[in-house]
C-alpha cells in the first residue's frame, strides 16, 4: 500500500506538471491566440538584394526597384524599408513576391522621401 | 480500490500529457531573411558643355557652335526667335549605372539680361544634334513632352541662371540617352533685340556652363 502510494504520488506530480505545461501554453492575450512551439527557420534562396530608386525633379523618391528576388520566395512577403541618418526609417514598403519572382517594384512609402535624405535600405523576405 | 486509483491515474496522465501535446505544435519551415544596401553619396561639376551652340531662326541653314554666346530670343518675336541646346558628357564622373542622381543643377551664366523677364525652359532632346545645329536642323529633333524645368530669367545681368534637371540626369545614369537639352521661352516682350538673352558657352572661356551631380551609387 504504501508502494502504490508513492507511485500515485509521483503520477500526480508528472500529471500536475503536464497540465501545468499545458495551461500555461494555452494562456491567450485577450483575443490574440498564443502558441508555443520550435520553428525551423531558413531563407527562399536570397543571398542578398540590391535596390535602385528613380526621382521626380525635385529630387524625391518616386520609385524603389528591387531585381533578382529568388522564384523561390514566391508567395512570401519582401519588406523594404528606406533608411536614412542614424539609421533611422524614413518610410517603408512590402508586397507578396509574385511567382517566378523577379523584379519587384515599391512606388508608395507612407512619406515623401528625399534622396538626398536617403542613406540605405533594410530589407526582410518572410514566409512560412 | 487499487484498480480505482490506478485508473484514475491513467486517465489523469492521459488528459495531462495530451493537453501538453497540443500546445507544442511546431510550425516547420519558416522562411526569414534579412539584409542591409548602403549607399554612397558624392559630388561631380562638369565645367564646360561637350557640345552648345544656338540657332537662330532669321538664319535657318547656319551654325553658331564655335560662338563665344548662347542666344536666347522668345518664340513670340518670330520670325526671330532663337534657341539654346547644350549637352554634357557625364563619363567624366563614372557613376554607375545602379546609382542615381540625388539633385542635378545646370548652370548657363547670363551676361546679358533682356529688358523684360522670362522663363526659360529646359527642354530634354531625345535625339541626336552635333555643335552644327542649324535652325532648320532643331525643327527635326525630338523632345520630351513638356520642359523638365522653367527658371524666371529675370532682368540682371552676370548672374548664374539655374535649371534643376534632376530627373533628367538620373535618367541619363541610369542608360537613358542623353542629349542633353534645349534653352527657349515661349513668352512675348518688346522686340528680338530687347528680348534677347546672351549666355556665355563653351568657347568663351569663362564662366561656361556647368552641370552640378549631387548622386549616390
Amino acid at each position: 500500500m504504501k508502494l502504490l502510494a508513492k507511485i500515485l504520488g509521483t503520477a500526480l506530480a508528472v500529471a500536475a506538471t503536464f497540465a501545468a505545461t499545458g495551461a500555461a501554453a494555452s494562456l491567450a492575450f485577450t483575443s490574440t491566440p498564443l502558441s508555443a512551439g520550435n520553428a525551423s527557420v531558413t531563407s527562399c534562396g536570397v543571398a542578398s538584394l540590391s535596390a535602385t530608386r528613380n526621382v521626380d525633379n525635385a529630387g524625391n523618391v518616386t520609385q524603389v526597384t528591387i531585381p533578382s528576388v529568388p522564384a523561390a520566395c514566391a508567395g512570401e512577403t519582401l519588406s523594404v524599408t528606406l533608411v536614412g541618418a542614424a539609421n533611422a526609417s524614413l518610410g517603408s514598403a512590402s508586397a507578396v513576391v509574385p511567382a517566378g519572382g523577379g523584379t519587384m517594384s515599391f512606388s508608395s512609402f507612407g512619406a515623401t522621401v528625399s534622396a538626398a535624405s536617403l542613406l540605405g535600405y533594410r530589407y526582410a523576405v518572410a514566409g512560412a | 480500490m487499487t484498480r480505482r486509483l490506478l485508473l484514475l491515474l491513467v486517465l489523469t496522465l492521459a488528459v495531462g500529457s495530451s493537453v501538453a501535446y497540443a500546445a507544442s505544435l511546431t510550425v516547420s519551415s519558416w522562411h526569414l531573411w534579412a539584409g542591409s544596401q548602403a549607399l554612397t553619396k558624392a559630388t561631380c561639376t562638369i565645367t564646360g558643355a561637350q557640345i552648345d551652340t544656338d540657332v537662330q531662326q532669321k538664319t535657318p541653314t547656319t551654325s553658331y557652335g564655335t560662338a563665344t554666346t548662347l542666344e536666347l530670343v522668345p518664340s513670340g518675336d518670330s520670325p526671330k526667335e532663337e534657341q539654346v541646346f547644350v549637352q554634357f558628357d557625364l563619363s567624366s564622373c563614372a557613376i554607375p549605372t545602379t546609382g542615381g542622381a540625388d539633385s542635378a543643377t545646370l548652370s548657363l551664366y547670363l551676361s546679358t539680361a533682356p529688358t523684360t523677364s522670362f522663363n526659360y525652359d529646359a527642354t530634354r532632346v531625345t535625339s541626336a544634334w552635333a555643335s552644327t545645329l542649324t535652325w532648320n536642323q532643331a525643327q527635326t529633333l525630338t523632345y520630351a513632352g513638356s520642359p523638365t524645368t522653367s527658371p524666371v530669367g529675370g532682368t540682371t545681368s552676370g548672374v548664374q541662371i539655374s535649371f534643376p534637371v534632376t530627373v533628367d540626369v538620373d535618367s541619363f545614369i541610369k542608360g537613358g540617352s542623353n542629349f542633353g537639352w534645349r534653352i527657349s521661352d515661349t513668352g512675348s516682350g518688346q522686340n528680338a533685340v530687347k528680348d534677347l538673352a546672351t549666355f556665355a558657352s563653351t568657347d568663351s572661356g569663362a564662366n561656361v556652363p556647368t552641370l552640378t551631380i549631387n548622386y549616390e551609387k
